[in-house]
């Protein structure tokens, strides 16, 4: 069992590829930080796409690329600061700890002391993934956007990359024009979805002897995840899982038929038969 | 974990949350490769959370340093690059020594701050101290330079002495130093008002012996002074220091001071400013002739003596 429960991690690991929407991004990103050097005020770059579409992987990839030439790469987590407004988590990030942190989360103006941190730290690029996770008011929403342009403002060398997943159109974006948005698009039936899948097929051969030919099912997978990324590696992780635990090397089209939720029950079911 | 480095001193090692709880259990894991030895933050504060243990294997020997409650004295080229290099302020060991008031890293003089919060703001909030000085920036950083390589020479010295020889000059470097850094008199030691104007009186500092007097001068003089006195160590222990410190005094005298920097007059003007001299003061200074055998030694012990300028 214990074998099992190790395979099953090796496969969540194993069963992931770039896609070429997020390659696209990355490349847009790179393309833009070079592009704006040269100009006096470089626009922060607001990445948006559905959950799912791949918009945490651009950012810890674009992070990764970029620290392969700086150490000013500053990698904010907006998960483990929930309630801290950009200034405060600049400042956290660096170690500072304010005393007068709340009235720093209601202010629109640039205090000193971060002009001055920022003047001393010169980050290359600011990357914050969900950068709106936990703020829902639209004034705090402004108030958000009013402080990342102050510090945008006050570091045009520096890139500032935003991730914004769930929203597609985000409303306010129409009021803020020196952002420029990247969308990360979904799948459509095509060619492209099809060399995905082949690539996918390939993994699963060689690293689990499973012949599972993805592309013949591109239609039902489509289906399946509505053409989101995150739901098709889901998927395909059960779908792995659900072969190996049957004792199946080919692909047949009543796996392919079977929904993620058979799938984690039959898994759920075999493994606690196994278990029994 | 962010990166150790080995000029790190404790204390900012403990403030970038290195260590997270329980500390003491992680606590030998995490020095292994770290060097206290000789780190003045590791003082008796740690002594009383747990650190005990730890302290009694690492205490450092007596290390001539500045308390952090006095003032903490920074490098901010130094703070900034290691904002950007490591996304967080780390405080250097040598900083704290009294015999290093510079950077070596950029050649200046360090920067003075009041004693140091918790929440490190001080940092982006204050401007460091005055240096009480007209002196324009290059020739602070000429005073630096010179100061530097006097430090460095003194322990490329002591290298080759023997231990006790070794042990002889540096005891002299301390006494000179603080002699010239007291807060005995209104004016303070010499190097308190030679290169800057004379330091403020402070009743906080009232010594009750001619030891604390001069320790106390020590750890609340400025960089500068302290940069001053090591000058004036030169000037007194070297036959070839009026060549090498030419070029500071023409340059402080067009700012205004005019002291000349000759083993004579240090030695006069020290025993002038002293409201008095306690004989052991004399005693030791005869004492270092043996280590210091030069003929600059000898004339500032003559001017100490009679004590006119």
């Amino acid at each position: 069992m214990n074998e099992l429960s190790l395979l099953t991690q090796s496969i969540h690991d194993d069963v992931q590829f770039l896609t070429p929407q997020v390659t696209q991004c990355i490349d847009e990103i790179q393309l833009h930080h070079k592009s704006q050097s040269e100009r006096r005020q470089r626009m922060p770059v607001l990445v948006c796409g559905n959950s799912g579409s791949g918009i945490s992987t651009v950012m810890s990839r674009t992070a990764h690329q970029f620290e392969l030439t700086s150490t000013g790469v500053v990698v904010l987590q907006r998960q483990d600061l929930a309630f801290y407004s950009p200034y405060q988590m600049l400042l956290h990030h660096y170690g500072f700890r304010p005393p007068d942190s709340a009235r720093l989360g209601s202010s629109y103006d640039l205090p000193h002391y971060i002009t001055k941190l920022l003047a001393m730290a010169e980050p290359e690029v600011i990357i914050l993934d969900d950068f709106l996770n936990g703020v829902i008011e639209k004034k705090d929403i402004s108030k958000h956007l009013a402080q990342w342009t102050n510090v945008a403002n006050a570091i045009p060398k520096t890139s500032i990359i935003f991730g914004n997943p769930g929203r597609l159109t985000p409303t306010w974006l129409s009021g803020v024009p020196n952002y420029k948005s990247i969308y990360i698009d979904e799948w459509s039936l095509g060619p492209s979805f099809d060399l995905y899948l082949s690539q996918l097929s390939d993994l699963a051969l060689t690293k689990y002897g499973l012949k599972m030919e993805l592309q013949k099912f591109q239609s039902q997978l489509y289906q399946h995840s509505h053409g989101n990324t995150g739901n098709l590696i889901r998927h395909l992780r059960q779908l792995v899982i659900n072969l190996m635990l049957n004792h199946q090397s080919d692909m047949t089209i009543i796996f392919a038929a079977k929904k993620l939720k058979e799938l984690i029950e039959d898994n759920a079911r075999i493994f606690y038969e196994s278990a029994m | 974990m962010k990166a150790l480095c080995d000029d790190e001193s404790f204390s900012s090692l403990v403030m970038r949350d290195v260590f997270k709880a329980p500390v003491v259990h992680t606590f030998d894991d995490e020095i292994k490769d770290f060097t206290l030895e000789g780190d003045p933050d590791f003082d008796h504060t740690y002594t009383q959370s747990g650190f005990a243990a730890v302290y009694d294997r690492v205490k450092p020997h007596d290390c001539w340093i500045i308390p952090h409650t006095v003032s903490d004295f920074v490098c901010m080229q130094c703070l900034a690059s290691s904002l950007k290099e490591y996304h967080a302020l780390r405080f250097m060991k040598a900083w704290r020594q009294v015999a290093q008031p510079f950077c070596k890293s950029h050649n200046k003089l360090l920067d003075s701050f009041p004693a140091r919060n918790s929440d490190l703001m001080n940092f982006l909030v204050q401007k460091p101290s005055s240096l009480r000085t007209t002196l324009p920036d290059s020739v602070l950083q000429m005073i630096a330079c010179a100061a530097i390589k006097i430090y460095e020479d003194l322990i490329e010295t002591m290298h080759f002495e023997c231990p006790a020889a070794a042990q002889k000059r540096f005891s002299a470097f301390r006494f000179l130093l603080e002699l010239f850094l007291h807060v005995q008199s209104d004016s303070g030691g010499i190097a308190s008002f030679y290169m800057s104007a004379p330091r403020p009186r402070n009743s906080q500092w009232q010594p009750f012996s001619w030891q604390s007097s001069f320790q106390t001068g020590a750890v609340i003089s400025n960089a500068l002074e302290r940069a001053c006195a090591i000058i004036m160590f030169h000037a007194i222990t070297s036959e070839a220091s009026q060549i090498s410190i030419a070029p500071i005094a023409a340059r402080i005298t067009g700012f205004g001071y005019h002291y000349p920097i000759t083993p004579e007059s240090i030695g006069s003007l020290s025993r002038l400013v002293m409201s008095e001299v306690n004989p052991a003061v004399t005693a030791r200074l005869y004492s270092y002739s043996e280590i210091l055998k030069c003929v600059a030694y000898q004339s500032f012990l003559g001017g100490f003596h009679h004590g006119k300028c």
